[in-house]
């Protein structure tokens, strides 16, 4: 009847996990317990569960971000401290089994439940207003993408919880990963969680395709996009590209574990070094997917704040396609020490040394938008200027690297986790926390608080170097990863100081944390009444904050790169309600896509234990709610003109009233 | 919240043919169909035949064959899915373009990796010498 | 806010639903590049795979091309009863598009017959895909392009059941379905080509 699911798959002889278990269900039941309060249930389903508008499915994705990178966070200071501790004849507090599951979670939590789903809320929220249209081509399909990467995380949270999780490292490498070798169910639910979020991904990465190519405004031609438009398209191209290469090697995976069969076994004639060759042929573009839209964001901010044009617009957007299109040739430099010949190994470290260059070209592009501007260092200038000095150290370590030579003394040690940490916190992270800042009084209506935002950039920023600079160090006297314990007890100070920038990150997070809590409840001081916080120069900031839920009354006619700035000049910038306004087209809610992924989150809970008739359910439930959609004609409204034009009249006298109190404080 | 479902279809049956058609996909005549039809059957039965009656050498069948599958995949393109360079199929002629390129690269650049990983490991036909351990 | 020049009114009820079908259309065939570097990926499989026989059978002992042929003309001609479908939509004649939409459903449920009655043969020989990692490959990249057609094969099911039965008219929304339906038909047969020359004829060769 359940499978393998038994009792004991509750690991109540693990006190840290039963611990973890425990508070992640007094989260749950504190949030649960908090909508019981105030009977937010029909509120919550009405509007964010059913719903299909870009901006909400935004703002979830982004809160899915948060959360994990809080849980992601959590396993990386418990190897902090373990490592701290942990030599010679210590042994620390966590065993092989169990730190072997952290440093897998850690890194499968933070690239595909922290740092994709953060990307995907920043392009939800973003993209359509920057374009100028009113949603995404999909919006049903934009909330089954949320929703199955919403399970995905729910079933690496429930690992914790039920059975175990895998101890393979973030890319389950066989023969570690084939069932003679994980027999539990750990790269179970690594493969499940995976593919269901892979699923969403990839359907994602066609939305965003089809809206910036088929419904930009009018007159909003390709080279007049924004920036992070364009890092958009080519991540989406990206994503269709590489993600059906993880979907592949994983089913295959699958197979192998499920069925007896041979891809990559020991025996019968299987070869694992093809699922490494495959892995990372998805691999080396996801890791572009994820700093293209943090190059994206960068470009924005430098512009916003410097309060000048982004510097040679048509190099920023050739070395995107450059980036996009010499991606697909670097893969094997994350396996030289595989065993292929010095002419593979140099074609790839070649190829490496060159897609360095076109990221030379953007940083470059910003320095020069930021000489001669009026540079205001609010906190996503904080991250950007952080980020360039950051991101160029990790981008140097990563040429070093692409040496085959020097990598088959460096593959594998902490040298290489301070690289790439280096370029993903000090990329990635930055980068998606520099948009946090600056597009949170667009989604939420209300400003971030500055100070605590501040402080916190300066915890991560300090906090990172002195976490992982002496990883650089460590790497270089023969450490490797994905260890312990060690014996060299001359490294022990090293891992100390790691420990402590370990520390000073959580504080940085506890600060941003602070930052959202104080923020709320400040709220109605600090509201966006112009909907233009920071004197913006491309669409979104025409609207209100947040947007109404059509986005634009009447959609915008652009005949300039930076259209609302354009007009700022002009002066022709609208300040006033239209006597009339069109009846406008829009999708209505529907919970399909959540009831999708709920039977999704059955299948694979039910593959994970074997539970076959449940799976079936699993299915059956997906394709059938998926058919019941389409046989549904009423999917869509028209939103009247009267009603436009009233929430119109609204925004406008919110706007004079704004600028009434502004020419009254001046 | 006043309803009103899509009225465009109401339009559809005045004007005809040409509302019918969905834009952004090509639209195919019998002759197309035709066609591409005789000709897939001469290419499918012109690589059976070159297998089956082993009328080359196996190196010179592979090659043939791998051309006829070419030809025929240009014609299901052609004729089925009707993509040429009109306008209309030009986006859809592009993402295909990328496709292929990305095909090409990760088959080709996985057989060259591997082939070249599996010469430089000891197999069943490299005879290495017994390992010598010093006495 | 920046002005919009006026006039637009009355079309766009009209024009929108064409936009909206020719972003699903386009949308989907997106989709279906995906598809390939999915089947792409599991060909780089086979072709690594081809010939680690474990010491079973090679593609030589097994494969009857008689079959391959007769599974050839079934998708082959049922991509052009597709194409008949196709034509009898664009008429407006929804009794067209259920004939040809049927006949095409018979050819392509021929073709699944033959690949599971090939599939069991193998099986209960003892050559099924745990056999070597050859015919691991072999029954995942056939096995995946029939999951496929089996796919395409109740999504036909469904929008004969719901043109049919339920009464749906060929509004722009099934014209796009249908649209949709055939470039997945054809792309399957495009795949197949790649399937009956790469593993099966180059196999005994």
């Amino acid at each position: 009847m359940l499978g393998n699911l038994t009792l004991a798959a509750i690991p109540l002889d693990n006190p840290i996990e039963m611990g973890a278990v425990v508070f992640m269900g007094i989260a749950v039941l504190i949030v649960l317990g908090f909508i019981a309060r105030y009977n937010l249930w029909g509120y919550l389903w009405r509007e964010w569960i059913t719903s299909v508008d870009h901006k909400k499915i935004g703002i979830m994705y982004i809160i899915l971000a948060l959360v994990m990178l809080i849980r992601g966070f959590i396993d990386a200071i418990m190897m902090r401290t373990q490592l701290a501790f942990a030599y010679g004849k210590h042994h620390g507090y966590l065993p092989p089994p169990h730190y072997d599951q952290i440093f897998t979670a850690h890194g499968v939590i933070m690239i595909f439940f922290m740092a994709m789903p953060f990307m995907i809320g920043l392009m939800n929220v973003a993209v359509p207003l920057q374009i100028g249209a009113r949603d995404v081509a999909f919006p049903f399909m934009n909330s089954i993408s949320f929703w199955l990467t919403a399970v995905g995380m729910a079933l690496v949270n429930l690992s914790l919880a039920i059975g175990e999780f895998a101890k393979t490292g973030w890319l389950a490498y066989p023969p570690l990963s084939e069932l003679h070798f994980s027999p539990g169910v750990g790269v179970d639910y690594y493969i499940w969680a995976l593919q269901i979020s892979g699923i969403g991904t990839l359907l994602t990465g066609v939305n965003f395709f089809v809206t910036i190519v088929k419904m930009r405004a009018p007159g909003m031609t390709m080279m007049r996009m924004p920036v992070f438009v364009w890092t958009i398209l080519c991540t989406a191209v990206l994503i269709m590209a590489a993600f059906p290469i993880l979907t592949g090697t994983l089913a295959l995976l699958t197979l192998d574990r499920y069925l007896d069969f041979h891809f990559f076994t020991d025996d019968g004639g299987g070869n694992q070094m093809m699922y490494v060759n495959l892995i990372w042929a998805w691999g080396h573009p996801e890791v572009y997917i994820l700093i293209l839209p943090a190059f994206g964001v960068f470009s924005e901010v430098v512009s916003t704040y410097s309060g000048k044009r982004l510097f040679a617009y048509t190099s920023m957007v050739y070395a995107t396609l450059a980036i996009t299109g010499l991606s697909f040739i670097v893969w094997l430099h994350h396996f030289f020490t595989m065993g292929s010949g010095a002419d593979v190994n140099a074609f790839f470290g070649i190829t490496t040394m060159i897609i360095a260059i076109p990221t030379g070209v953007k940083i470059f592009n910003w320095l020069f938008t930021m000489y001669g501007g009026r540079v205001r260092y609010d906190v996503p200038m904080l991250y950007t200027v952080g980020f360039m000095i950051t991101f160029t150290i990790g981008g140097m370590t990563g040429v070093m690297l692409a040496v085959p030579g020097i990598d088959y003394v460096l593959h594998n040690s902490l040298f290489l986790i301070a690289h790439f940490h280096n370029v993903i916190i000090g990329g990635v992270l930055f980068g998606y926390l520099a948009g946090f800042n600056y597009w949170f009084p667009k989604m939420a209506g209300f400003h971030l608080n500055e100070k605590l935002g501040k402080r916190a950039f300066w915890f991560w920023i300090v906090g990172f170097y002195v976490a992982f600079m002496p990883l650089y160090a460590l790497g270089l006297m023969g450490a490797t990863r994905r260890m312990e314990h060690y014996d060299n007890v001359a490294w022990a100070p090293y891992m100390w100081v790691a420990a402590f920038g370990a520390i000073l990150i959580m504080i940085g997070i506890g600060h941003q944390v602070a930052q959202i809590v104080v923020s709320i409840r400040d709220r109605e001081m600090n509201r966006d009444l112009t909907g233009d916080p920071w004197q913006g120069r491309t669409l979104e900031w025409a609207t209100s904050s947040p947007p109404p839920f059509y986005n634009f009354a009447t959609l915008p006619e652009v005949n300039h790169a930076e259209p609302l700035w354009d007009a700022k000049q002009r002066g022709t910038i609208e300040r006033q309600a239209r006597d009339h306004y069109e009846d406008i087209h829009m999708p209505r809610n529907t919970g399909a896509g959540f009831i999708i992924a709920v039977f999704s989150g059955f299948f694979g809970f039910a593959m994970i234990w074997h539970i076959w008739w449940l799976a079936i359910v699993g299915v059956i439930g997906m394709v059938l709610t998926l058919i019941i959609r389409t046989c549904n004609d009423n999917i869509d409204y028209y939103v009247p003109g009267e009603e436009v034009a009233s929430i119109e009249k609204a925004h406008f006298l919110q706007l004079s009233s704004a600028d009434m109190e502004k020419q009254h404080a001046d | 919240m006043a309803t009103r479902t899509d009225h465009a279809h109401g339009h559809g049956h005045g004007h005809g043919h040409g509302t019918l058609t969905p834009a952004g996909a090509g639209h195919g005549t019998l002759k197309d169909y035709a066609v591409g039809f005789v000709l897939s059957v001469i290419l499918t039965a012109a690589a059976f035949y070159v297998v089956m009656a082993h009328v080359m050498a196996p190196e010179a069948t592979v090659f043939t064959i791998a051309g006829l599958a070419a030809v025929q995949v240009m014609v299901h393109l052609v004729c089925f899915l009707h993509l040429s360079t009109a306008s209309s199929q030009r986006w859809n002629v592009t993402a295909m373009a990328f496709a292929i390129v990305v095909v090409v690269v990760l088959i080709v650049g996985s057989l060259w990796i591997m082939h070249n990983m599996a010469d430089h490991m000891a197999g069943e036909d490299d005879k290495l010498p017994p390992l010598q351990l010093q006495p | 806010m920046l002005t919009e020049p006026a006039g637009h009114a009355h079309d766009h009820g009209h024009d929108h639903a064409q936009e909206a079908v020719a972003n699903k259309v386009f949308g989907f065939w997106l989709y279906l590049m995906t598809d390939c570097i999915l089947f792409a990926t599991v060909f780089a499989a086979f072709a690594v795979g081809r010939d680690q026989f474990n010491g079973g059978p090679t593609g030589k002992d097994l494969f009857d091309l008689n079959g391959v042929i007769y599974e050839t003309s079934c998708l082959l001609i049922s991509s052009v009863t597709y194409g008949f479908a196709m034509l009898g939509a664009y008429r407006g004649s929804k009794q067209q598009v259920l004939l040809w939409l049927g006949i095409t459903f018979l050819f392509g449920l021929g073709f699944i017959g033959l690949e599971v009655k090939e599939f069991i043969h193998l099986v209960s020989e003892g050559d099924g895909p745990s056999r070597s990692a050859f015919l691991s490959s072999f029954f995942t990249l056939v096995g995946t392009h029939g999951c496929h057609v089996t796919a395409g094969l109740i999504w036909m099911a469904v929008l004969m059941f719901q043109l049919g039965v339920m009464g749906k008219e060929l509004t722009p929304a099934y014209m796009s379905r249908l649209t949709c339906l055939s470039l997945f038909w054809h792309f399957l047969d495009i795949v197949w080509i790649c399937v009956f020359t790469i593993v099966y004829l180059m196999g005994v060769v």
